[in-house]
């Protein structure tokens, strides 16, 4: 989990490219997770790359809409405290789809490696 | 801990509806964001005043607050509709029930074959469909606004019911009226199957579209939220 978290971190460190990630980082979390809330996959963005990259509320919500509309997440609404909380979850079609994705983003992430740094292709 | 109070929930409430979400199944996603916000806040620092801590949680929602999530879970609602409208019409290609969508267009195809006027067949099936879809936004809105004066909460699934998820235009059957009427009132064969086709699928998509699916989400979304009231 840390692992793919600091590739992500690494690449795309301060930069607007995790956009085109967002989806992925949002199913990695839910596979790991059995439901998580919008505010809750912020945090553990937050925390698992010390503060580094930070989801965005205008960008998360929009993407968790997105794969929920698509049918890879579902949706349970429960009562914390004295408010209702919406929790994600992943369906069957979404836990194959972050194998998916998962596969795409380390493909990409090689790729990058061998353009930024050639050698290490031959070491 | 410092805690959000349900007073406090209450004006979260108010304060994303003045922000322009008037819709219930969205409103509560952010008042639970903002609230989780603030009480994060609170951690650091509980003296912090509640109206602070949100103005700094709204803040990071940028400059178009809430607005772009509205339209873009408008989108992604609509996207789900009509995925909905493929996943339920696919059978009706398929075997075995391929079988049933190929008799009525074989019916369909009769009735027209043997029909002189056939302009009064297509007229019958304009008003038909025209009046059933004005029953159903009727019934739509009634239903909405019932449960607005019962709850006082609005739904946004609901607008896209009234919307059939963006297939409105494409139902609109004003839009196809003109082409099912033969303005030389020569139908050839060929003619006549390939209307009897459209006619039959058009059929199909706006049954699904106003019957089908919107019981579907109505009965999915009770289940998600026991504040919709199915009535």
């Amino acid at each position: 989990m840390h692992k793919y978290f600091m590739y992500i971190y690494c690449v795309m460190k301060k930069s607007n490219l995790y956009k085109g990630s967002l989806t992925t980082i949002i199913l990695k979390l839910l596979n790991e997770h059995d439901k998580m809330y919008g505010y809750e996959i912020t945090q553990k963005v937050k925390a698992i790359t010390n503060g580094e990259l930070k989801i965005t509320e205008g960008a998360l919500y929009p993407s968790l809409h997105k794969l929920e509309a698509q049918g890879l997440l579902d949706v349970e609404v429960l009562k914390v405290d004295n408010r209702l909380r919406k929790y994600y979850k992943l369906t069957e079609e979404g836990v194959k789809e972050t194998v998916n994705k998962l596969n795409e983003l380390e493909q990409y992430i090689e790729t990058m490696r061998a353009l930024v740094n050639p050698k290490f292709r031959f070491e | 801990m410092r805690k959000v109070t349900k007073n406090q929930i209450e004006q979260l409430y108010t304060f994303v509806e003045k922000h322009y979400v008037e819709w219930y199944d969205v409103q509560t996603e952010l008042v639970d964001h903002l609230a989780n916000g603030i009480e994060n806040q609170w951690e650091i620092n509980t003296e912090t005043s509640f109206d602070t801590a949100l103005v700094n949680e709204f803040k990071k929602f940028g400059i178009y607050g809430f607005s772009d999530l509205v339209e873009e879970k408008t989108k992604a609602l609509n996207k789900h509709y009509r995925k909905q409208v493929l996943l339920y019409l696919k059978p009706f290609l398929e075997l075995p029930k391929i079988i049933i969508t190929l008799f009525f267009v074989w019916a369909l195809f009769r009735l027209m074959h043997f029909l002189d006027d056939k302009n009064l067949l297509m007229m019958g099936l304009v008003i038909v469909i025209f009046s059933v879809h004005v029953f159903h936004v009727i019934r739509i809105k009634k239903g909405i606004n019932k449960r607005k004066k019962k709850t006082g909460k609005k739904w946004l699934f609901e607008n896209n019911i009234i919307q059939l998820g963006g297939l409105i235009h494409f139902l609109n059957i004003g839009v196809w009226s003109q082409n099912l009427f033969a303005s030389d009132g020569e139908w050839t064969t060929t003619t006549e199957l390939i209307i009897s086709t459209c006619i039959v699928l058009y059929l199909l998509i706006f049954f699904i579209s106003v019957v089908i699916i919107p019981k579907k989400l109505k009965e999915k979304m009770s289940k998600q939220y026991p504040e919709y009231i199915l009535s």
